[in-house]
């Protein structure tokens, strides 16, 4: 059971750039955002998505501005406000119980704001994969553009 | 009834506005009627049984000559431009499909355009997306993996649905989707 109080009511996933895997014809944010790296790997049929918890007004500014090891910012595409009571939302719904989990991971020196969607392998796979994407997508608040 | 509808009929000249006579619309509500006769003489009606039969090359010689809505014009145009050919050729017939059953609403409804975006290579994602809900087809390099689906946001009253293209007949498809978008 996740202590419901220890978290904001809103989170950040960084989108790394604006290209077609993450943005459509339109310009809107695809659900693809939520979707694990190629080479990431389900531990105990779960994937680690990463995000930051907006803990306080400064988690903005310190996602956006986040760099690589190589000086090029990380999220040159923005950063998803996503909402915390409609993720609970989404997690109360028949088709996705049990598939969404959410927690603390803080990176000790790092980044105190990190965390992780904990998405459900099956799900994540698929013939369910294009439809799950989509619904977390209907969770997302808003898109921050990203730093010029 | 208001400008946009008039100026997107193709029967009616777009500077023509609402200021037309009883005559000139009665000119006008001829030619509807014939260009409505004419295109349903043209109309491929693709059922499960048609869709097993026809073979893919007559849909895709058909389409090429398809006036696309206005809700999936630019869709359909953007994924010419971008995507591989083997996914054009895949997701065409479903599009063609789709436009016939959704041009009945173009000039009565106001729904959003067909959205086209490309999340991997070989991968072609075609969504419509609503204030609450949305449809979509994910097509893949791999025909058998393509897949589709209707989701919503818990806040309506829709079906959450999803499956593989290869177990779902065409026709089927498409009446869940217009079910979808029209209760």
């Amino acid at each position: 059971m996740i202590p419901e109080g220890n978290y904001p009511p809103t989170f950040l996933r960084g989108i790394p750039h604006k290209g077609p895997q993450y943005f459509d014809n339109q310009g809107d944010v695809l659900g693809y955002i939520f979707r694990p790296h190629d080479n990431d790997l389900p531990e105990a049929g779960v994937f680690k998505v990463s995000i930051n918890w907006e803990d306080d007004a400064t988690v903005e500014d310190f996602t956006l501005k986040a760099k690589k090891d190589d000086g090029n910012l990380h999220y040159n595409g923005g950063a998803a406000r996503v909402s915390l009571e409609k993720i609970n939302s989404m997690r109360q719904e028949p088709p996705y119980v049990g598939t969404v989990e959410y927690q603390r991971d803080a990176i000790r020196g790092v980044n105190e704001y990190h965390g992780n969607l904990l998405l459900n392998e099956d799900r994540v796979r698929g013939s369910s994969r294009a439809a799950f994407f989509r619904r977390l997508k209907f969770t997302v608040i808003d898109v921050i553009p990203p730093i010029e | 009834m208001n400008n946009y509808l008039a100026s997107n009929n193709p029967a009616i000249p777009a500077n023509q506005g609402y200021l037309f006579s009883l005559h000139t619309y009665k000119s006008f509500s001829a030619q509807r009627k014939q260009i409505r006769q004419e295109e349903k003489r043209k109309t491929i009606v693709i059922n499960d049984q048609d869709f097993a039969a026809v073979d893919i090359h007559v849909i895709l010689e058909d389409v090429k000559n398809t006036r696309f809505n206005r809700f999936l014009a630019d869709a359909v145009q953007h994924m010419k431009e971008h995507a591989s050919n083997e996914l054009v050729q895949q997701a065409l017939p479903y599009l063609y499909a789709l436009n016939e059953k959704t041009t009945a609403y173009e000039t009565l409804l106001d729904f959003p355009p067909l959205s086209v975006s490309l999340p991997e290579d070989g991968e072609l994602l075609v969504e419509w997306n609503f204030e609450h809900f949305a449809i979509g087809i994910s097509f893949e390099t791999d025909p058998e993996q393509s897949n589709w689906y209707t989701v919503n946001d818990g806040t309506v009253k829709k079906t959450t649905q999803w499956g593989y293209l290869s177990s779902q007949a065409i026709g089927e498809l498409m009446n869940k989707f217009v079910a979808q978008i029209t209760e």
